[in-house]
């Protein structure tokens, strides 16, 4: 773990955050690499959001440190102020200053540049964020999608070296993610700018996130990369809120092998033998085949996702399982289908 | 033939509602319409030579106490709120609203307590001159000035622009802060480039009130000796016996009015933005450390003392040292005056509100919004001007200035009511803004009656406002003195006019008493809602 790591632009190291007696951040320690983008997912309360005002030094820590590009920014020693560290915030709720309009919120830091280069640095930012035209327009003139934008655009101004994104999802329907992907995906492509992220929609940190985390009740559960988090998930909570699927019982029947209900699997746990955990099945670890008399599951619920049917089986036991099927099969409730197991990540958790 | 009954009903109630709306305004507009025919007939020759000297003087005299009061009431005013909305600090919490006490203070009362104090005969020069052996400096020998009037004048007037900055600095949220220091701006740029800009409309409103406030005020000017247009207006009255150029300089006075409140008006015009995201997580208040919490509470200290505890106490005084004038008949008749007329005012300008209130929710259109507009007008209009205008309409109309008692005291009471009205109007409509038309419409659909709605619904809700508008304007009226003076009938007095009779012959312990009255009672609805600020 070395702090001067060129590779790590942010690090955070067990990093610990009380308010008023009651723990928010409790031993919090991530890497990110520079010009990638980390994304942090939890429930709401689990610290998320204090989180990232500690990185952008708004709070102190109680314990730890935060490092950025190799330099000591905050430890319980003291804090680098916020104004000295040249890091980009959009607030959850934007913030723009709504006395000003949007070219004068984009331009609002470089107060100290000549007009020629604030004009030619605002020009250049609307024209990235897609907001051409929009320049003279107040912020309470714009929707909701291009405030967000402008508030990315006035981060962005001053050329920060780190980026920081509070549920940026969480204000837009699901058009509007969809296109702040795109327009943030342009934006890590153009300035190559490192960012942070938190949200609790975690579909869409998949698509943009090169490292992802699950913060619960102040931990940082697993930080990896999003494949990692879903197919490996290190606990029963991140199997759990990383993507869908449920624990069904499994017993250690031998030395690596564990017997459940859809059948047995190979593992590499150590457990006594006859000692019994969970095992994570994901809707993609089971397929629906036509050929009856392998495994069974009646429809107890289905629905709908366009290209796939997430039909929720009642197997023998009257234990629940998901398994999504290409659209075309479209079956009834209380219809019984047949499946099989095709699992490539045995996880299981005692 | 239902149809076009329906349509009658319809038309007949709108009309109706829109008397209604029309009627506080029409009370204003009409009175100064009679003003305008009244100085209409004031020919060049009678206005003369003197006059004209006059008018120029006062403009003069105007517009330096405009500038002399605004800016360091300013200064004072987003000093305090600054210092209170910024940080904390032992007693912080007691000087948030100790500050507003200086509002229950009249000018007039401030004034004459200044005079003696600072006079040439007064406490300073005399202890100086008698413990020193110093000759009396010029400062003193020249306070009852315009220079003097100043410092009365900005000690009763900067808590308006206290209190609304305070308000504006706390409705600004954290995260606007949070933005720009991580945007690179540190303390001093982001008070300068943030929060003084996004203050500007509460800037702009504090800077109506208190210049509102001095071109109105007649009791310090005419204490201090100044000539400004409400004595000019009160002069021509009663020295010159002629309502024409009475007239004529209230119409000059209130032009002045309405070109300072348009000049504001689009500063905060030019403010005025939608700030949705305002009032929620203010900035955080940052504790002082001992040295610097210490000489706050100095700097506030002393402010409060000249500006409320040291005038309280040396009316409290004067009053001890000769308590007969407490307990003066004459006294309690001039009390019980004060007290019904500023009763019957607060009820009507309710009243008049409610009937306003009542306008908008079931009337429309452009007719009745100006109407609300209009009525709101009369408290920008200073009360000499108001005062004479209804003498104007009532010499026009009697077609002599010989009034009864009961005309007179009627006349005094309407005008005092358009004036103040605006002060009862406002709590009332922030208040039945919340009473939204689909929580009306869910009451009268669950199958309530109107009447039973009225008492469920609107009266709990909107009875706290009635409450405080009910306050405001019996406070005000209390207080008031121009008005009262320019239309009172003869020998009838109240607490206010008496206090202007014994100041303009320099009796100061005689005004005492009363003016302690006026500031008891004025005290009361502050120290009631101090837990608001």
């Amino acid at each position: 773990m070395d702090p001067l790591d060129k590779g790590h632009f942010l690090a955070i190291e067990s990093l610990g955050f009380t308010r008023g007696g009651q723990k928010i951040l409790d031993g919090v320690s991530l890497r990110l690499a520079a010009s990638s983008l980390g994304a942090i997912v939890g429930p709401s309360g689990s610290g998320k959001t204090t989180l990232l005002r500690l990185v952008a030094g708004f709070e102190t820590p109680d314990t730890g440190r935060i490092m950025v590009g190799g330099l000591e920014q905050s430890s319980s020693r003291g804090v680098v102020p916020p104004e000295k560290r040249g890091i980009g915030v959009v607030f959850q709720e934007f913030a723009l200053f709504p006395h000003l309009s949007v070219a004068h919120n984009i331009g609002y830091a470089l107060y100290r540049k000549t007009d020629s280069e604030r004009e030619a640095r605002v020009a250049y930012l609307l024209e990235l964020l897609g907001l051409e035209g929009l320049g003279h327009r107040f912020p309470h003139e714009i929707s909701g999608g291009q405030q967000q934008r402008v508030a990315i655009g006035r981060a962005l101004a001053p050329h920060p070296s780190l980026l920081l994104l509070d549920e940026p999802f969480s204000q837009l329907d699901p058009e509007l993610r969809e296109e702040l992907i795109h327009v943030l995906r342009r934006v890590l492509d153009e300035t190559r700018i490192t960012t942070l992220l938190v949200t609790h929609h975690q579909e869409d940190a998949y698509d943009l996130a090169q490292n992802l985390g699950v913060l619960h009740e102040g931990q940082l559960l697993q930080w990896g990369d999003p494949f990692e988090l879903y197919h490996k998930p290190r606990n029963r909570f991140v199997a759990d809120f990383v993507g869908k699927g449920v624990l069904i019982p499994a017993r250690v029947v031998e030395a690596g092998t564990v017997q459940t209900e859809i059948g047995r699997f190979g593992c590499d746990v150590t457990w006594d033998v006859g000692s019994t955990c969970e095992l994570l099945v994901r809707p993609d670890d089971l397929v629906h085949v036509d050929v009856p008399g392998g495994l069974n599951g009646r429809i107890v619920k289905k629905r709908f996702r366009g290209s796939l049917h997430l039909y929720t089986l009642r197997l023998e036991s009257g234990r629940e399982v998901l398994v999504e099927v290409p659209s075309h099969h479209n079956h009834r409730i209380g219809e019984s289908i047949g499946i099989e197991v095709d699992m490539t990540h045995v996880n299981l958790y005692r | 033939m239902s149809a076009i009954s329906d349509d009658l009903a319809q038309l007949v109630r709108r009309r109706f509602f829109l008397f209604l709306a029309m009627l506080p305004g029409g009370m204003l507009v009409i009175p100064l319409g009679f003003l305008v025919l009244k100085a209409g007939a004031l020919s060049t020759e009678l206005l003369g030579h003197v006059g004209r000297t006059l008018l120029v003087e006062s403009l003069i005299n105007t517009f330096l106490l405009l500038g002399g009061v605004l800016a360091p009431c300013l200064a004072i005013g987003v000093g305090c709120a600054w210092l209170l909305a910024r940080f904390s600090f032992p007693f912080s919490r007691f000087w948030r609203w100790a500050l507003l006490l200086p509002l229950a203070m009249p000018a007039y009362v401030v004034s004459f307590v200044w005079i003696s104090w600072m006079d040439y005969s007064g406490l300073v020069p005399s202890f100086l001159r008698d413990s020193w052996g110093m000759t009396t400096p010029a400062l003193f020998s020249g306070f009852r000035s315009l220079g003097g009037l100043l410092v009365p004048l900005c000690l009763s007037f900067f808590p308006y622009i206290y209190l609304l900055v305070l308000e504006g600095f706390e409705s600004q949220s954290r995260a606007y802060s949070e933005v720009a220091s991580s945007l690179g701006l540190g303390r001093g740029a982001r008070l300068w480039k943030l929060q003084l800009p996004l203050l500007l409309p509460w800037l702009a409103s504090g800077a109506l009130l208190v210049g509102m406030e001095t071109l109105a005020d007649f009791g310090s000017v005419s204490v201090f000796n100044v000539q400004v247009f409400t004595t000019l207006v009160y002069r021509s009255w009663f020295a010159l016996q002629s309502i024409e150029t009475a007239s004529f300089f209230a119409i000059v006075h209130v032009l002045l009015v309405a070109l300072f409140a348009f000049g504001l008006s689009r500063l905060r015009g030019r403010g005025r933005f939608s700030d949705s995201y305002a009032g929620r997580n203010s900035v955080p208040k940052k504790p002082l450390k001992t040295l610097a919490a210490l000489s706050a509470n100095l700097v506030l200290t002393f402010l409060w003392l000249i500006s409320f505890a040291l005038p309280a106490l040396q009316l409290m005084w004067w009053t001890s040292t000769d308590p007969s004038g407490l307990w003066d008949a004459r006294l309690v008749e001039r009390i019980l005056n004060s007290m019904w007329i500023a009763l019957a005012v607060a009820l009507i300008a309710l009243f008049l509100s409610a009937m306003m209130l009542l306008a908008k929710r079931f009337g429309r259109g452009r007719s009745l919004a100006a109407a609300r507009k209009i009525s709101q007008l009369g408290y920008g209009i200073p009360g000499t001007v108001v005062a004479v205008a209804w003498m104007a309409s009532l010499s026009f109309v009697l077609g002599s200035m010989q009034t009864s008692t009961w005309i007179a005291l009627g006349a005094l009471i309407a005008g005092l009511s358009t004036r103040f009205m605006a002060l009862a109007l406002r709590p009332l409509e922030s208040a039945s803004e919340r009473i939204s038309k689909s929580v009306e419409e869910s009451s009268l659909s669950s199958g309530v009656s109107a009447g039973r709605t009225l008492v469920r619904i609107h009266w709990p809700l909107l009875r706290n406002a009635f409450g405080v508008g009910f306050v405001f304007v019996f406070i005000d009226t209390l207080k008031e003195m121009p008005m009262t003076l320019l239309m009172r009938p003869y020998g009838w007095d109240t607490l206010a006019v008496r206090v202007h009779q014994y100041t303009s012959d320099g009796l100061w312990k005689e005004a005492a008493p009363a003016s302690l009255v006026i500031v008891a009672a004025s005290v009361l609805p502050i120290f009631l809602m101090r837990r608001r600020l």
